[in-house]
């Protein structure tokens, strides 16, 4: 790209404030959170803190639901491309933000135990869900991968946030050298495939894009299309690991287990979806269900390699994590390859929609995979804010053993664990069984209409790896209410901020439960020119 | 795609390096003549005795004001170009849009420099010895515990 | 009113149990013993509420159609609406969970004394769960009730069993709940059939049997192969038919009374209900080519459950495997594909429920006193406790099948029509499942005289308190039931004729497409083919 171009763009910069008003909001409450934090004493912090990041989340909401009246069924692009308005990316803002104000919510209480800054972790929180959001608003790889960075360096810090706890110390270390590792491979993809999409024009050879949908207008005109498949590859790997799949999951367990509780509540609901909303913009926009293309083309060969490898890899995670789970014996560890076998589950969904050529079709499995990832956010935050609670200081208390007997003395932590637990399995009425039966419908949907047995396949492995579940999370709610308990124990007094959260998250796992309906058909949208082949 | 023979003279060069570089230490390994005697295992500190322990640990102030001064020093990387192409810029009519925008940059950088400035970053005298007190006890704490740790296992023993 | 009375059926157990944590967690003055009283006012109330159905005009004609229905949609997205009916088939079992329900809370009155308001709550949503399943005519609201109903139940087991309870309960659990995971994916698969040939994804039972019915949609024989197995598997645990049993006895044994009464009552109903519902209204070829190898094992089941019950040493586990030979019964039954076999198979539904629950209820009186329920522990008891000992035989004699008692009629009925089904063979099973019957008469007398009559060879047994009223109370309704369904079975038969037939005559024709020839292995079809 020349100079004279590069002017010429800048002459209409395609300004659009309001597109980003989220983010914006969400910076700006991160911004005098801080301020705040700078300029108040510590011991007014929390409910100063706390109570401006759910103001500003709750700004941030509002502007997204204006948007969303704004008729976003039409896909609007601003800043030239970078930043897109779509109900993928709507729809993932939602999640982001429900999930940022519970684990601020959870969050509140905590600090105080664990005498910890609030301003400090309510700052980064917020910053945090800004990275998250532009991640799913990113048109562009480069506004991605800077969504994807802002949000990881802000967790690696919350991850360490108990500085004088070596698990702490451990896990935020182990999560910063394998989240640089794995950014440096999504970088490196970004790169190849910037590469791969120079074409030749009259005018020579024109530069490489970054742009989503220019990729996918450019995929056949690629010069060297080797360069494409390696970044593909490359980037496949990457959001594999922010979203733990397997095989690039082995970071998680002791992430998970080590991290203070909220934050391991936060990352294994926000950071996934944020991975699962890039992941998907990415690969279903970048590389797309190639129409009009012959097998032979690269855009159809590229499409079918990422969707084969994405197969295999939602096999691998579904079943690896439930089968280790099968013999953790810490809670945490346990919820952490509990949250791998969702991310597996949710990959059905996304193989679902990538399967498909056809806009409506996509869009619904989309859909199906945010409803999805909305509720294992609630039922996973309502299961770690539990966990939060019986851990006491310092997370000591995570051990199985820890649980025994202790159903009919805390009774409200118990019964609402115990809920969460059965949704994370999937028994019928409440949200995990929703989602599993709208992911696993799409995907049932896709592999009857196209006659692809593997989805087919897919579903059925899922259906087999739900029953495996069966055992370990009943294992939980068994020591809970049926063993007995030989050691002293007190419940913990449950602080009015928990109590709110376990209020909404166990509402929302029966709202989404009972009445899916309006929640799902206002992620879907008709009108999304989902495939874009700009040609 | 590439013309790969351009490179060559480098990968010679590196090559050469290399040999080079490796190939003295090995030699002096093969031909050198040692004797270890104290003195000469001794750490080097321009002929001076040693003094403590060179794994010493540097206050954390310094990461964190080569890392602010990292952060000033980008800014200016910003700006300049900005400065460059401004008057560009401001022909075509964009001058506001722009200007704005690095201003709005600009008093993001400062609220960052307010807020390590009432954290007390600059405040070295006391916020040091705060600090080095605190770091002190956590550093007892995790002795204690190591200590009270391994205690049951030689009693068993 | 008239479409809002099964909602409401479901729903006020439900709110009975949301009382009740209101009750314990906000109400200023409350003791343990308010949580009973709250439990038994709303069972009664639905009890009483469910007796309305009776006059819906259900089984007057012979369409046997549903009444009382409300069908309203529910997720657009996915096409699933909340339907839900009663039929002649589902009148009865939808009346006796709500019969048995006061039973089962008036007798844990003072067996249950810790963490009463959990115990009264999951029978209180246990009770709604089980109306919804009898009554849902929408697949994935009846797959959801059949799940819904295992959490309580688990619970139950878990919480308030006896010594082994954990392992019975997680065992309950995982072999339900894998069981019902296959059905779930047959249920999907129906949906999407009916969406590709039809034009539109539906979960609607009534709308996929009547598209079934007049050829709109058919399912090919291999599709029709897995979807039965699928719903066959998931019912066939509930049941439990003869290889899937294991998870009964424990369960049986560990759950306190209450429990075990529902248990043994409704929830095996759910099986052999879900059989006929769902398998031989949805996918009649494959019931047909199926019906063989159901009957060996219905007849393996029956004299299995005898032969095990016959040398139990524990009472209440004697009765748990006499209910595996009973459900044996009723698979034979609807297997035989005849009004009578079909009429007398529902038939011995209800009357299993009622001389089991009735068994399990004395069994609980008795451990109550004694805390014990070895066989040989007892003995002579007839003399201090005549009350009881007249219970419990007049209760045997109906589960073994004495003339003019409820057993009796069904039992006839079912080898009655299994004796004319027309199947090769039919004649064995029915001559083998005769000699279940003797068995049953031989452990059951057996049983009571070994604990009733003789001399009190116990000191301790030689003073228990004889019933008293409480349970005399809530015993009576079922004897009365024994006595009335023995006597004047008519109109009970009368008021499912039209709905059984409905589905017999679906089952019964010879199915038009996909009968089943290609690439099946011929020797699981055990009596028919020889």
């Amino acid at each position: 790209m020349n100079l004279s171009l590069a002017f010429q763009l800048m002459a209409q910069p395609d300004v659009n404030f309001a597109l980003i008003l989220p983010e914006v909001i969400v910076s700006i409450a991160g911004v005098l959170v801080m301020m705040v934090d700078a300029f108040s004493r510590r011991a007014d912090q929390r409910w100063a803190t706390g109570g401006l990041s759910l103001a500003g989340l709750l700004g941030a909401a509002g502007a997204c639901l204006w948007l969303w009246s704004g008729g976003a069924g039409e896909r609007v692009t601003a800043f030239n491309g970078m930043v897109v308005l779509d109900r993928l990316r709507l729809s993932f803002t939602l999640v982001f933000i429900i999930v940022s104000a519970l684990t601020v919510l959870i969050s509140m209480i905590w600090v105080e135990r664990e005498r910890l800054p609030a301003g400090e972790f309510h700052s980064l929180l917020l910053f945090a869900t800004a990275g998250m959001m532009l991640m799913a608003s990113g048109g562009d790889l480069v506004i991605v991968f800077l969504g994807l960075e802002v949000l990881s360096i802000a967790t690696y810090v919350m991850a360490g946030f108990r500085r004088t706890d070596t698990r702490s110390n451990e896990s935020s270390l182990k999560y910063f050298i394998l989240g640089s590792f794995s950014s440096a491979f999504l970088l490196y993809g970004i790169a190849l495939v910037y590469g791969g999409t120079a074409v030749n024009t009259p005018g020579g050879i024109s530069a490489g894009t970054t742009n989503i949908s220019e990729i996918a207008a450019r995929l056949d005109d690629g010069m060297y299309p080797p360069l494409i498949f390696a970044g593909a590859a490359m980037m496949l790997v990457g959001f594999g690991f922010k979203i733990a799949t397997a095989p690039f999951h082995v970071w998680t367990p002791d992430v998970y287990e080590g991290a203070p509780t909220p934050v391991t509540a936060f990352m294994a609901a926000g950071p996934k979806a944020a991975g699962f909303a890039a992941f998907m913009r990415v690969f279903l926009f970048a590389f797309p269900f190639a129409v009009a293309a012959t097998g032979t083309a690269t855009s159809a060969q590229v499409h079918a390699a990422w969707l084969g490898a994405l197969s295999v890899i939602a096999i691998l995670t579904m079943t690896v994590g439930n089968v280790v789970a099968l013999v953790q014996r810490n809670v945490k560890r346990m919820l952490a390859y509990s949250s791998i076998a969702h991310a597996g589950y949710a990959l059905v969904g996304f193989v679902a929609a990538g399967a498909t050529g056809d806009a409506t079709q996509q869009s619904d499995a989309v859909a199906a995979v945010v409803f999805y990832l909305l509720a294992y956010a609630l039922m996973n935050l309502g299961a770690f804010a539990v966990v939060t609670m019986i851990a006491r200081g310092g997370d000591r208390r995570t051990e199985i053993e820890d649980y025994y007997g202790i159903g009919f003395r805390a009774p409200v932590l118990s019964f609402a664990l115990s809920i969460f637990l059965l949704s994370l399995l999937g028994v019928p009425l409440t949200a995990g069984f929703m989602g599993k039966v709208v992911v696993f419908r799409e995907a049932l949907s896709q592999g009857f209409a196209s006659g692809n047995q593997l989805l087919v396949a897919l579903v059925v492995i899922g259906v087999l790896n739900t029953a495996v579940s069966v055992y370990y999370y009943l294992g939980l709610i068994v020591a809970m209410f049926f063993r007995e308990r030989t050691t002293e124990w007190s419940a913990p007094r449950v602080p009015a901020s928990i109590s709110v959260t376990l209020a909404l998250t166990v509402l929302g796992v029966f709202y989404l439960g009972i009445f899916p309906g309006r929640v799902i058909d206002a992620f879907r949208s008709v009108q999304t020119t989902a495939v874009t082949r700009l040609k | 795609m590439f013309e790969l023979n351009a490179y060559l003279p480098i990968l010679l060069m590196f090559v050469v390096a290399i040999v080079f570089a490796v190939g003295n230490v090995a030699l002096s390994q093969v031909v050198g003549q040692r004797k270890q005697t104290r003195t000469k295992l001794m750490p080097y500190e321009c002929g001076k005795d040693p003094v403590g322990s060179a794994r010493e640990r540097f206050s954390v102030k310094f990461y964190l004001i080569a890392m602010i001064f990292i952060l000033f020093d980008i800014e200016l990387i910003f700006l300049m170009p900005w400065a460059v192409v401004f008057r560009t810029l401001v022909t075509n009519g964009l001058g506001t849009l722009v200007y704005v925008e690095m201003m709005l940059f600009v008093a993001l950088l400062l609220v960052g420099y307010v807020y390590v400035l009432k954290k007390g970053l600059f405040n070295w005298s006391e916020s040091a010895r705060r600090e080095a007190e605190a770091e002190g006890r956590v550093l007892a704490e995790m002795d204690s515990r190591r200590q009270a740790q391994r205690a049951p296992v030689t009693r068993a023993a | 009113m008239q479409q809002y009375l099964l909602t409401i059926l479901i729903l006020l157990p439900v709110a009975g149990a949301i009382a009740l944590a209101a009750h314990g967690l906000v109400a200023p003055y409350r003791r343990e013993s308010h949580y009973r009283w709250i439990a038994l006012g709303f069972t009664i109330a639905t009890f009483a509420l469910s007796l309305l159905l009776l006059s819906g005009g259900i089984g007057e004609d012979a369409t046997g159609a549903f009444k009382f229905v409300q069908n309203v949609p529910w997720i657009g997205a996915i096409g699933a609406g909340y339907h839900v009916g009663v039929d002649g088939i589902s009148l009865w079992l939808v009346l006796l969970t709500t019969l048995l329900m006061p039973i089962a809370i008036l007798s844990s009155w003072n067996a249950v004394e810790k963490r009463s308001l959990a115990y009264y709550a999951s029978l209180l949503i246990l009770e709604g769960a089980m109306i919804g399943v009898f009554v849902a005519l929408d697949l994935l609201v009846f797959y959801l009730f059949f799940e819904a109903s295992l959490v309580p139940m688990f619970f139950l087991i878990g919480v308030w069993g006896g010594q082994n309870r954990v392992y019975a309960a997680v065992k309950f659990f995982i072999y339900t709940a894998v069981g019902s995971l296959l059905m779930l994916a047959g249920i999907i698969a129906l949906y999407f059939i009916h969406a590709q040939q039809v034009g539109f994804g539906t979960f609607d039972y009534v709308t996929l049997f009547e598209a079934l019915r007049e050829g709109r949609m058919t399912i090919g024989a291999r599709p029709e192969f897995w979807l039965f197995l699928a719903f066959a598997i998931a019912f066939a645990i509930k049941v439990p038919l003869f290889p899937f049993h294991t998870w009964l006895p424990d369960a049986h044994t560990e759950a306190p009374t209450a429990g075990s009464v529902i248990l043994a009552g409704v929830l095996l109903k759910m099986g052999t209900y879900g059989l006929l519902r769902f398998n031989f209204a949805l996918f009649p070829g494959m019931s047909r080519y199926f019906a063989p190898l159901m009957i060996t094992l219905a007849v393996i089941g029956i004299i299995y459950g005898a032969l095990v019950a016959m040398v139990q040493p524990d009472v209440k586990r004697l009765v748990a495997y006499s209910s595996v030979s009973h459900m044996g019964f009723v698979m034979l039954g609807l297997f035989s594909f005849t009004e009578q076999g079909m009429q007398g198979a529902l038939y011995q539904m209800l009357n299993h429920g009622v001389s089991t629950g009735a068994l399990f209820l004395l069994v609980g009186m008795i451990y109550e006193r004694r805390h014990t329920r070895m066989i040989a522990d007892f003995g002579g008891l007839a003399k201090p406790m005549p009350l009881f000992a007249t219970f419990i035989v007049f209760a045997s004699l109906s589960s073994v099948g004495l003339p003019l008692l409820n057993g009796f009629v069904g039992e006839f009925l079912i080898m009655l029509g299994m004796w004319n089904s027309g199947f090769d063979y039919a004649w064995i099973a029915t001559m083998l499942a005769a000699t279940g019957v003797i068995w049953a008469a031989v452990y059951m007398l057996w049983m009571l005289q070994r604990v009733l009559f003789g001399r009190v060879t116990n000191a301790h047994n030689a003073r228990l308190p004889d019933l008293n009223a409480r349970e005399i109370g809530l015993l009576a309704p079922l004897l009365a039931l024994m006595l009335l369904m023995g006597a004047y079975p008519q109109p009970f038969l009368n008021r499912s004729r039209g709905s059984v037939e409905q589905v017999r005559v679906r089952v019964a024709a010879p199915h038009t497409g996909g009968t089943f020839t290609a690439g099946v292995d011929k020797s699981s079809n055990v009596t028919g083919d020889r």
